[in-house]
């Protein structure tokens, strides 16, 4: 039994060590905290609703006025493409490298989607196939553009996928508006893209009868399978350790052999071709009651490209933690809107988030820290046992009190 | 030429006060990813209380005086938002990427959210009239025309706080002891302190200038664009980062990338104006010169960096946190 028990405790102290560990209860005392700032936020600017307001908030996916478990496919269906871009951003900060054009990859992903997904009819079984891996390769090459220009040129990653995001947006509405294409795949009274032919939707598969017309596709099951994938390739995998070896010390991973310039590249193409994926599912999805999703033609940078920043923030960079912090700010934000319901700007969820990813930064610190605060008052109480032996056979643990 | 010159004029002194915003903040050691937060903020202050103001009338002959309140209110606003990220990247040694991407994202919300919590119809939008700020002058109008157009008649006193500010951050960097000691603590902050600087007091003296300027930059930003404020810059704040990076971190080559970046991107919404490209329009009917010239300062830029780029000037401590031990 002593050795059941023995076996527990050093397990424990295992997983308790262990920087995930850290990492998680640092993110749930972020979110704690995120939250507390909220309703705070909200007692003092509408003291009388604030009750209502902070039911709701808590609430989440329970919203929906069709009932919780739409609510929870609902949540799932808007989370699946900022997986995408947080695995892509996560990705790129396990290897050193900060992707901050996530949103320039996904619209490119976007955009070669749309065309195979509207022009490809020929392809008949295969367009949906061909479509995602369009995305992906669009996607591929535009990350892997910042990474040339950093492994050939020295040019900083962060500078070079920011004109690349705009490069690929002002492009990609170049091109629809172009005499060419846009007979082809704009609807011109909306200036939107037109719907992708229904055979490269992506299919329901059984969410349709789990979760009836809440737009939830199988794209969540490949988000998952990719996380996943991405965390057995950085952690168990040369391939990964290689690249993870060069973001903590280039000239030593020279040194030991790694191709230092050819990882760089890599590592910001898998990035890129993560977003692109996402953009891709997002274009091809089916969407809410079969009506397809389109693309608007507008100069601005899509935003799902830089929601991926916090999430991958928030789940300390790791490929499984993304899904769970994406799943969390996706609950929080269909709380919004339900929100503005009872006299509460649906901002108030956004100033949460941001304040939640503000002390992440704190809480892993502080968890990281605690392990040595410990080890201080070891210290401590070993220092008074010396001075007053008399106090040896005295339970070490009374004196906690 | 005149109006192509003054319109990118607009582009180039945000992007100018922005990027020495971030230069003082990363010559001290903290990589300032917050730039277009602080610059939201500033923006917010700034049009806010013009809006206010406007609307009561206060100093109605006066309105450069109440420019130059709101210019100051959008620093003091920036320059409050700044410490968020030197306590969290100076003080708790925290990852100062997580910390800036926070306060982006803190600025965009709270922009919004404050503009709909205290505006009527809970709007968005706050308005304001640009109009009144412009200079109009007719100063040197029967001889120069187009010096008058560019720097009396269509300037804003904004454009002169650029310079101003331009010059003084080139003398404060280059010659005086503020200077070197801010470069030494983001250079090599053991050997500073080792001196009897105190590294901390300079990084958060780099940030809240930082934030001051960024907060500034913002309003100068907004001001002359649109006709109302929408909680946004547009990526400017990256923009002007991406402009630092460009310029090595030294005052006059950011000047002059931020030169080179506004001129490309004044001509992708002034193109048509000149003839000869009307020109050569009308012969390539099937080229897309819109796209093309949209694309131009990015591609540019791209290019110059490639080609200058092969010894970066970075402070070297820069995002790495300091820890002093008191040996």
């Amino acid at each position: 039994m002593s050795n059941f028990n023995s076996k527990i405790k050093a397990y424990w102290k295992k997983i308790h060590k262990s920087d995930g560990f850290s990492a998680l209860t640092g993110a749930l005392l972020a979110i704690a905290i995120g939250l507390l700032v909220g309703m705070v936020l909200m007692i003092i600017i509408n003291p009388e609703n604030s009750m209502q307001g902070i039911g709701r908030l808590l609430k989440g996916m329970f919203n929906n006025p069709r009932g919780g478990w739409i609510g929870l496919g609902q949540m799932l269906y808007r989370a699946t493409p900022i997986i995408f871009t947080g695995l892509a951003v996560a990705f790129a900060f396990k290897t050193g490298l900060f992707n901050i054009g996530a949103t320039g990859q996904y619209t490119v992903g976007i955009f070669a989607a749309l065309l195979v997904g509207v022009l490809g009819d020929k392809l008949g079984a295969f367009q949906w196939i061909v479509a995602v891996l369009a995305g992906m390769g669009a996607g591929f090459i535009w990350g892997a553009i910042p990474g040339i220009f950093k492994a050939r040129y020295n040019v900083h990653e962060v500078i070079t996928s920011i004109m690349f995001n705009y490069i690929g947006m002002y492009l990609v509405n170049g091109l629809l508006n172009s005499n060419s294409l846009k007979t082809l795949v704009v609807d011109g009274s909306t200036n939107r893209t037109v719907k992708i032919d229904q055979t490269a939707r992506t299919s329901y598969g059984f969410f349709n009868d789990l979760f009836p017309n809440s737009g939830l596709d199988i794209s969540i099951l490949i988000a998952i399978g990719t996380a996943i994938l991405m965390y057995f390739i950085l952690n168990k995998t040369v391939f990964g350790r290689e690249l993870k070896s060069v973001g903590l010390n280039r000239d030593a991973a020279k040194y030991a052999g790694v191709n230092e310039k050819r990882s760089i590249v890599l590592s910001m193409a898998i990035s890129g071709m993560l977003a692109g994926l996402g953009g891709a599912l997002f274009i091809l999805a089916p969407s809410v009651y079969n009506l397809g999703t389109v693309y608007p033609i507008e100069n601005v940078l899509l935003n799902p490209g830089f929601d991926g920043i916090p999430v991958a923030l928030l789940a300390s960079s790791n490929p499984i933690g993304v899904i769970f912090s994406t799943t969390f700010v996706s609950y929080i934000k269909l709380a919004g809107n339900s929100m503005q319901g009872v006299g509460f700007v649906a901002e108030i969820v956004e100033i949460i988030i941001a304040v939640i990813i503000y002390f992440s930064a704190f809480s892993l610190i502080m968890t990281q820290n605690i392990g040595n605060i410990k080890v201080f008052i070891k210290k401590f109480k070993k220092k008074k046992q010396k001075e007053k032996p008399e106090f040896k056979g005295i339970d070490p643990k009374a004196g906690e009190k | 030429m005149a109006f192509f010159i003054s319109q990118s004029l607009y582009f180039i002194i945000p992007l100018l006060i922005v990027a020495l915003a971030g230069m003082f903040s990363e010559k001290s050691g903290t990589v300032n990813i917050a730039l277009e937060g602080l610059m939201v903020m500033g923006a917010f202050c700034g049009t806010f209380f013009i809006n206010k103001m406007q609307a009561v009338g206060f100093l109605e002959n006066a309105p450069q005086f109440l420019l130059i309140i709101a210019l100051l209110l959008a620093g003091i606003g920036g320059a409050l938002f700044s410490s968020l990220l030197g306590f969290l990247a100076i003080n708790m040694r925290a990852n100062q990427v997580i910390g800036g991407t926070a306060i982006n994202l803190l600025a965009g919300a709270l922009a919004v959210f404050l503009a709909r919590q205290f505006q009527e119809n809970h709007a968005v939008q706050i308005s304001y009239n640009k109009e009144a700020f412009r200079f109009k002058s007719d100063f040197l109008a029967d001889v120069f025309p187009n010096l008058n157009y560019i720097f009396f008649n269509q300037a804003y006193l904004t454009l002169y706080i650029g310079i101003i500010i331009l010059i003084i951050s080139t003398i404060v960097i280059y010659k005086t002891r503020f200077g070197s000691r801010l470069s030494a603590c983001g250079e090599h902050p053991e050997a500073a302190q080792s001196v009897g600087i105190n590294v901390y007091r300079y990084r958060w003296i780099g940030v809240l200038f930082s934030g001051f300027l960024g907060g500034i930059g913002g309003l100068v930003y907004a001001l002359p664009i649109s006709v109302s404020f929408e909680g946004t810059v547009g990526g400017y704040g990256f923009l002007a980062l991406a402009v630092l990076i460009f310029g090595q971190w030294k005052p006059l080559r950011v000047f002059l990338a931020a030169i080179f970046f506004g001129l490309f991107k004044a001509l992708s919404v002034t193109f048509f104006a000149f003839d000869w490209i009307n020109n050569i329009i009308e012969l390539l009917p099937n080229v897309p010169f819109g796209t093309i010239f949209r694309i131009l300062p990015y591609i540019a830029t791209m290019v110059v960096l490639a080609i200058s780029s092969k010894s970066s000037k970075a402070p070297k401590a820069s995002g790495i946190p300091f820890d002093f031990k008191g040996r």
